[in-house]
């Protein structure tokens, strides 16, 4: 195996356990680089990218970095050198993993670096700050990093420390095996092509009858949770990666969310990458017309709304005509942008399980306001197509099917 | 094919076909798989090595009960305690040499409430839909890792078969040739933070010296825990808590809140000998800023990064005072509390933002009135980061130990 596996570590104050990692990555056949991220003073050993290469690497005067004592200020010079390190090893086709060892400035340093890697190449941090409330998320975000909390500090090779840095060695290694077996594959490559399909529990049925639908017709579809982290995801890698044929974006809430400011908020972008990327996408309001606000910033006047208690952790609330039209001109504005095909689908008779028309909860007055607006705003060419059917029923999934064919042939 | 094999958690009817090519990516790694399944839906779509019915009646009920219920969180309860007594059966007759577990929400919350039940040293992983949020309560103080699945798992496909063979990898990885965790050489933990964590880094090759091994915990909120349940698992011969800054973080719920109420008890209870001290009670710390009350502002305050350090009060340090003495009550072994009074902290010593020896030396006057007779305390005129506190803290240590073994 030629391939590197890069260590990333501050090796003023890690680089023994960074050297111990090494010895067990190479003690199972791979080879190994340890990467000085390091802020102050110097690495406490031979570190096979300097921190002075990362330093030139940003672009930054060595000389003048030297000056800086700041660690938060060296900390984004060290993290641009790297990425740019890192980046270039792998477009040379030099890289079969990644991982990291630290507490919370050599993880947030670490995984920053991991995220400028595409889906598919392993990448692993091991921390001992894993497990704090929230920490989590900062370090993983919506990339592909597994997190291993090391429970102990990461300072000095103790026994307990040898046995968490030997398993995640072997899971390093391990995964870099794995990758090399099954790879990700490219668009051009790909035997049946891929299709992302955003998911949302009120829209079940429906995402399972596309599914169905759509593997019979030999492609293969990749479902992204739109929970504001999944969904958030999927643009991250359609942006990155040119992996999928077209996108069914059944449950675009994610974009009311964040102009709202409510908890499924997928970031300002969310809708955008495939339209960028030109990628041929049909549309529908799967339980856009429901917000996720945290309950303890409820506003008094949501008592007037309709809401559905979910589960015991999640209620949802209907959002107003008002957000209806401010959420219809966002989507627009959105796919106006968009240089490949777009179909948006409208079911009239409820946009999810929840709102079906015979339910309490289907308000079509509300459904209605958004579509004009849509249809006010969308460009002329994209095709807003209503469906006299409930979201989950056969027919739309259906529906969703044949527009697919469409824009993927247009 | 090896003696131990992978346990492989997971609800096996709705991810039966993740399970299975997990299993299958396991085994062509050359290790076995035991298949334990905690679905009560509908039935398994693969085989379970250890079915539905005998997990439910592991848990104290049984499946057809469970399944009338239709109460989710109940069945969730059972299979989670029937799961649990399973792996500790295979654990206890050495047949596990990882566990490896896969689900959403539901499947996390078993499938790491089975790993926290076992040992540290165990290779456990966990593919999650739900790693990028907030872990604390599936990770918690065990060492688990947690694979991100990024896509959602329904169905196999060439997304998901990578996030699958990542995970095979990396259990088989960790099980394969991990170093165990033995050591000759009695050990001892010791805690740490950021502005005091110069005592740990000095003690470690005197207590090297005197033939122990020091294991350091990050004293911020998880790491603490830690510390106490391993304490209480038997894994030390002594304590040396230097940085009981926890305490005072969690009188505002700052940067290190939530702590649990073990945290300092856990040694007097078991009579594991520990020396004590104030390392970071001279501050509260916060994650910005923004996040001090309103009742702090105006006190004495260090900037870290973007992290602050506010100055205790005397009412702070009393309240704090009152918890030591009442957690250090009746100890069953040696308890010691070393007072540096020339200061705390890097931010509490002389020309630092903190330094306030006055307000320290009320903390140890009423602490001396509080502490139980049991409990000695004693001053020295150090600061917490010089070397001879490091060395009277180690020796301090050392005596309690070698007049235990003697005894």
């Amino acid at each position: 195996m030629d391939k590197l596996i890069i260590i990333l570590v501050m090796a003023e104050e890690k680089w023994e356990e960074a050297d111990f990692l090494r010895q067990e990555i190479e003690s199972r056949g791979y080879k190994a680089v340890i990467l000085d991220m390091g802020l102050l003073g110097k690495a406490s050993g031979p570190c096979g990218i300097t921190r002075e290469e990362i330093i030139s690497l940003s672009g930054r005067d060595i000389k003048e970095v030297a000056l800086i004592t700041d660690r938060g200020k060296r900390m984004p010079v060290m993290v641009d050198g790297a990425i740019q390190k890192v980046r270039q090893l792998h477009s040379e086709g030099r890289i079969g993993g990644i991982i990291s060892a630290g507490g919370t400035t050599g993880t947030q340093m670490g995984t920053s670096i991991m995220k400028s890697l595409p889906f598919g190449v392993p990448k692993f941090a091991v921390s001992s700050t894993a497990s704090l409330p929230a920490f989590a998320a900062r370090y993983i975000g919506t990339a592909d990093i597994t997190l291993m909390h090391s429970v102990v500090e990461i300072a000095g090779l103790n026994s307990l420390m040898k046995n968490v840095l030997s398993r995640a060695a072997g899971a390093i290694c391990g995964m870099v095996e794995g990758s090399a077996k099954v790879p990700v594959p490219l668009l051009s490559e790909s035997k049946k092509p891929l299709i992302a399909m955003t998911h949302f529990g009120p829209c079940e049925d429906c995402a399972v009858n596309i599914r169905n639908l759509l593997e019979k017709e030999g492609y293969e579809v990749i479902g992204f949770s739109a929970a504001g982290i999944g969904d958030k995801a999927m643009e991250d890698i359609i942006e990155r990666q040119d992996i999928f044929r077209a996108v069914i974006d059944l449950c675009p809430g994610g974009v009311g969310e964040e102009l709202l400011g409510f908890t499924r908020a997928a970031g300002p972008t969310r809708l955008e990458a495939a339209g960028k990327k030109g990628i041929p996408q049909v549309i529908a309001p799967g339980a856009v017309n429901w917000g996720s606000p945290l309950k303890r910033e409820y506003k008094p006047e949501y008592s007037l709304r309709k809401r559905f208690d979910y589960d015991a952790l999640r209620s949802f609330l209907k959002l107003s005509k008002e957000e209806m039209i401010t959420v219809a001109d966002a989507m627009a504005a959105k796919l106006n942008k968009a240089k490949g095909p777009v179909k948006f689908l409208i079911p009239l008779g409820g946009w999810s399980s929840l709102d079906k028309r015979g339910t309490d909860y289907y308000e079509p007055e509300l459904d209605r306001a958004f579509v004009d607006e849509l249809k006010k705003k969308l460009r002329p060419d994209i095709e807003v197509k209503e469906v006299d059917a409930d979201l989950e029923t056969p027919e739309f999934a259906q529906a969703m099917v044949k527009a697919l064919r469409e824009v993927v042939t247009a | 094919m090896r003696h131990k094999k992978i346990l492989l958690v997971g609800t096996l009817d709705s991810k039966g076909r993740e399970v299975a090519y997990l299993r299958q990516r396991v085994e062509e790694r050359g290790w076995g798989v035991i298949t334990l399944d905690v679905g009560t839906l509908s039935n398994p779509t693969c085989s379970a090595d250890i079915s539905q019915e005998q997990v439910a009646k592991a848990g104290g009920s049984d499946l057809v009960q469970v399944k009338a219920k239709k109460d989710r969180s109940y069945s969730v309860e059972i299979m989670t305690r029937g799961a649990i007594k399973k792996a500790a059966k295979l654990y206890s007759r050495r047949e596990l040499a990882g566990v490896l577990s896969i689900g959403g929400g539901t499947g996390t919350a078993i499938g790491t409430a089975v790993m926290r039940s076992l040992p540290l040293g165990l290779p456990k992983v966990m593919v999650s839909t739900v790693a990028s949020r907030d872990v604390s309560r599936y990770v918690g103080t065990r060492d688990i890792t947690m694979i991100h699945a990024v896509v959602d798992l329904v169905g196999l496909n060439s997304i998901t078969r990578v996030i699958l063979d990542n995970a095979a990898g990396a259990i088989v990885g960790m099980a394969a040739g991990a170093i165990e965790v033995t050591t000759n050489r009695p050990l001892i933990a010791a805690t740490s933070f950021g502005i005091s964590s110069i005592s740990a880094e000095l003690a470690r090759p005197l207590l090297d010296e005197r033939g122990y091994e020091m294991i350091t915990f990050h004293a911020n909120g998880m790491g603490g825990r830690a510390l106490e349940e391993l304490i209480d698992q038997g894994l030390f011969a002594g304590v040396l808590d230097f940085v009981t800054h926890e305490l005072a973080d969690q009188l505002y719920n700052g940067y290190c809140g939530d702590i649990g109420s073990s945290r300092l008890a856990t040694a007097a209870e078991k009579g594991v000998p520990i020396v004590i001290a104030p390392g970071g009670l001279d501050c509260i710390v916060f994650n910005s800023i923004d996040d001090v009350p309103d009742k702090l502002k105006g006190r004495k305050i260090h900037h870290h990064d973007i992290r602050v350090a506010v100055r205790t009060s005397e009412e702070e340090l009393e309240a704090i005072a009152m918890i030591m003495a009442q957690r250090l009550t009746n100890p069953r072994g040696p308890v010691g509390v070393l007072i540096p009074l020339h200061g705390w902290s890097e931010v509490d010593k002389a020309g630092a933002d903190l330094f306030d020896p006055t307000t320290d030396q009320f903390f140890v006057d009423l602490l001396k009135k509080l502490l139980p007779r049991e409990v000695s305390l004693r001053e020295v005129k150090y600061h917490i980061s010089d070397s001879e506190f490091a060395h009277l803290a180690v020796e301090w240590l050392d005596e309690m130990i070698c007049c235990r073994s003697r005894t």
